[in-house]
């Protein structure tokens, strides 16, 4: 079942503790010691989140879609979600940083 | 073929855009696009009064389920969507440019930032010094 933006934004704000940057959009940011910020944003209407859309919600978290839906339905914790793009980012930060 | 690049804005839905294989212009492809499919294109140009794109930027253009679409760049991963693809451009565009200002606001304080902001500078950068003030005002 598609998620809607406002739970995608409650889990960013509750489970990964991510901070609101200012800006038209909704922008989240959240700085884990030794990594680039990770940043995402959430799309303004209100509608179903679909897949093509959502997969570039969890690209921006750098995790793959059966983790990022563990965080949405509450079967990943904070702690798992920080271990993983420490681990195995997807895609990796070294594709951005030169 | 006619190449040429016009001034456009973020709020006035005209953006200078090139097919990625031919490079021309996408006047029509929202005719051209079939469900499941990905168009790819390149920004270059004018973005917004003070912006402008050095670098072509290839971005993917793609139908969702529903019908709306996304578009977003491989890069640095910004996205945009929208009822239409024009909707969705004009979103990439204007996320873009939040995340030009994002990054331009936490470079001096975040070592990351700061380099993310230098690379995407080899792709964004403000048109003039006037632009450059234009920005900052709008800012404030």
């Amino acid at each position: 079942m598609p998620y809607k933006p406002i739970e995608i934004e409650g889990m960013l704000k509750t489970k990964l503790r991510m901070s609101l940057e200012e800006a038209d959009h909704t922008w989240f940011r959240l700085e884990i010691a030794g990594l680039p910020p990770i940043r995402t944003k959430v799309p303004n209407h209100k509608g179903d989140i679909r897949d093509k859309l959502e997969s570039r919600i969890y690209k921006q978290l750098r995790v793959k879609k059966p983790f990022f839906h563990g965080l949405m339905d509450c079967t990943k914790l904070l702690a798992d979600y920080k271990k993983q793009v420490r681990e195995d980012p997807y895609p990796p930060f070294s594709v951005l940083i030169m | 073929m006619n190449l040429s690049i016009n001034q456009a804005y973020a709020d006035s839905m005209r953006f200078p855009l090139f097919g990625a294989t031919a490079l021309a212009p996408l006047h029509r492809y929202d005719h051209a696009v079939e469900k499941s499919s990905i168009i790819q294109a390149y920004l270059f140009g004018d973005i917004t009064n003070g912006l402008v794109v050095v670098q072509p930027l290839q971005i993917n253009i793609e139908q969702d389920e529903d019908h709306t679409f996304v578009v977003d760049d491989d890069v640095f991963l910004v996205y945009g969507n929208g009822t239409d693809q024009s909707e969705a451009i004009n979103d990439y565009v204007i996320s873009m440019i939040e995340y030009y200002r994002l990054l331009e606001k936490n470079a001096a304080t975040n070592p990351f930032d700061q380099r993310q902001f230098s690379y995407l500078q080899t792709y964004i950068k403000p048109k003039t010094q006037r632009g450059y003030n234009a920005i900052q005002a709008d800012r404030d």
